[in-house]
């Protein structure tokens, strides 16, 4: 199932983790996820998609089996080494309301990660040559279609579709190799799900992002993915591209998931 | 586009939070009371006037004077700050020993976590008062020994509740964002946590200003406070113990000031936590 080319930005290998003993989350999980591409995860709830995430992310540890990020192997690694590598990743999860402080304004969550990495202004806005940190912010709030009137207000006083907008932004803001979307658009209504992973895809697109798209929605996985993968209690069931969705090979597991997407 | 400037923003922040203008406000004025007490009082609390002892109040001496002539407003005066400052003084030390362990323990998890909430439950198990008397008993009487030994007492349930805020915190995925931002654990414990325990840890302070001030008055009352000549709300009651017939002033008026304080800073307290308290805005 694991292909161990050169431009795998991730590469895991039999993956185990479990929070306790008698209840192993994740089962020799293994798969890549080649530079550029768009891998889909699917499943039911508490099947290990989230855990998955947080494992590649380095939010949490793992039992045995390896992650590779870039080629470089996570476990082990130093403090130094880690900030590192963790600066090359980002997120954005499925709760906005709980991705942001509602003590800080948005200017300040926002340009948390640059405000970690003195100095440092995205490739994407060097034509606009933005040199204060104000500037910073309006312009990468420009890039996800808000105004600069946001960055000084608090989360409650958003819409969720403006806050998963600015987490959007906050993810992109360091011009990541990998972005795990956890669920991005479930708490969103249908309209402004349709305008996020429109901006997630043209995002992709112009900045050759890498994404792991965490969903229950087939639809959204269908639209976002190059390649899909299935999950049930902590083992991954199919991997298949996009273009092979409807093969008669696939597991009845997926088949009865693409039979609830198809009506 | 309108031109926003770091004044807008910082601006925009004190728009934000006008409440907390209040509590400081009433910090303030009681620590000025504090200060500004000595000036207040009309005598000298220390001076003895054997003639003039045992006065009842009356116009001379507003509330008369006890058993060596000395003025008993001047020292009820004298007393806030021996009282009440003590009591603040315990609230502010014992914010600062739990609070800071509490975010630590809750923030570190695993073995320290579980060491810090084993020793934490040792101290709650044993009664305030009587954990507080053995300790001021083992120390001595006075002043800093009675400081120390409510501290000692006081201290765990800051800790407790700073450590339960911790725990709900470090769970959202704004503290995971700031880990993966590179932010350093200490700054996202001062950043990002430390902000979300002030409010309830001002609550439990002001409700807590009561009991303390009645543990401290109670301390000094059997002998382990302040000792003569100082003018302590508690020590003063018992020294009116003995002329209770003969002028009962002596001691209702420690006991009202003593009472008054305590219902002041419980109302504080209530509307405090009627303005902070999560639970009561998830009820509204």
């Amino acid at each position: 199932m694991t292909e161990a080319r050169a431009n795998n930005i991730i590469n895991v290998v039999n993956l185990h983790k479990s929070y306790t003993d008698a209840h192993p989350v994740l089962h020799s999980i293994s798969f890549h996820l080649t530079e550029g591409e768009c891998l889909g995860v699917v499943g039911e709830s508490g099947c290990g998609k989230s855990t998955l995430a947080r494992c590649l992310l380095t939010l949490t540890g793992w039992q045995s089996g390896e992650i590779y990020f870039d080629g470089l192997r996570l476990s082990g690694m130093g403090n130094r080494e880690l900030r590192e590598a963790r600066s090359r990743m980002s997120a954005v999860f499925q709760n906005p309301a709980s991705a942001l402080n509602p003590r800080l304004p948005i200017l300040d969550s926002l340009m948390e990660p640059l405000d970690e990495r003195k100095g440092f202004v995205p490739s994407f806005l060097a034509g606009e040559r933005p040199a204060r940190r104000l500037e910073v912010a309006e312009a990468l709030l420009a890039t996800v279609g808000l105004s600069a009137d946001a960055l000084f207000k608090h989360p409650h006083e958003l819409s969720g579709g403006e806050k998963q907008r600015i987490m959007i932004a906050r993810a992109i803001s360091t011009e990541p190799a990998f972005i795990v979307l956890d669920e991005p658009t479930a708490s969103l209504d249908v309209t402004t799900q349709s305008v996020i992973l429109n901006l997630l895809k043209d995002l992709q697109e112009t900045l050759s992002l890498s994404y792991l798209f965490i969903s229950h929605d087939l639809a959204a996985v269908h639209f976002m993915s190059d390649r899909i993968m299935v999950m049930r209690s902590g083992h991954i069931l199919d991997e298949f591209s996009k273009s092979r969705i409807f093969d008669e090979q696939r597991h009845h597991y997926t088949k009865l998931l693409l039979e609830v997407f198809s009506g | 586009m309108r031109i926003i400037t770091k004044h807008d923003l910082q601006a925009g922040r004190k728009l934000q939070r006008p409440a907390s203008v209040a509590p400081i406000l009433l910090a303030m004025s009681v620590l000025a009371l504090i200060m500004a007490a000595p000036a207040l009082a009309p005598y000298d609390p220390y001076n003895v006037a054997i003639g003039e002892r045992l006065k009842a109040p009356g116009a001379g001496h507003w509330l008369g004077t006890d058993h060596l002539g000395r003025d008993l407003l001047s020292r009820i005066i004298s007393g806030i700050r021996t009282t009440l400052g003590t009591s603040l003084l315990i609230l502010a030390c014992s914010m600062l020993i739990g609070v800071p362990l509490g975010l630590l323990s809750g923030y570190l998890g695993g073995l320290c976590d579980r060491v810090f909430k084993r020793a934490v439950d040792a101290f709650m198990t044993l009664p305030d008062y009587i954990f507080a008397i053995v300790l001021s008993g083992l120390l001595g009487p006075g002043l800093i020994n009675l400081l120390s030994a409510v501290i000692a007492v006081k201290w765990v349930s800051y800790a407790r509740l700073a450590r339960s805020i911790v725990l709900l915190e470090k769970q959202k995925e704004y503290i995971a964002l700031a880990t993966l931002s590179g932010v350093s654990p200490h700054r996202i414990v001062i950043k990002h946590i430390l902000p979300h325990t002030w409010g309830n840890v001002l609550v439990l302070a002001a409700l807590d200003l009561g009991k303390i001030i009645l543990m401290i008055a109670s301390l000094s009352y059997i002998g382990l406070g302040p000792q003569p000549p100082a003018a302590e709300w508690g020590s003063m009651l018992n020294e009116g113990r003995l002329y209770y017939h003969t002028a009962p002033h002596l001691m209702l008026v420690p006991g009202l000031a003593i009472m008054l304080t305590v219902l002041l800073a419980n109302i504080a307290g209530d509307r405090l936590r009627d303005k902070y308290d999560v639970r009561n805005k998830e009820r509204a």
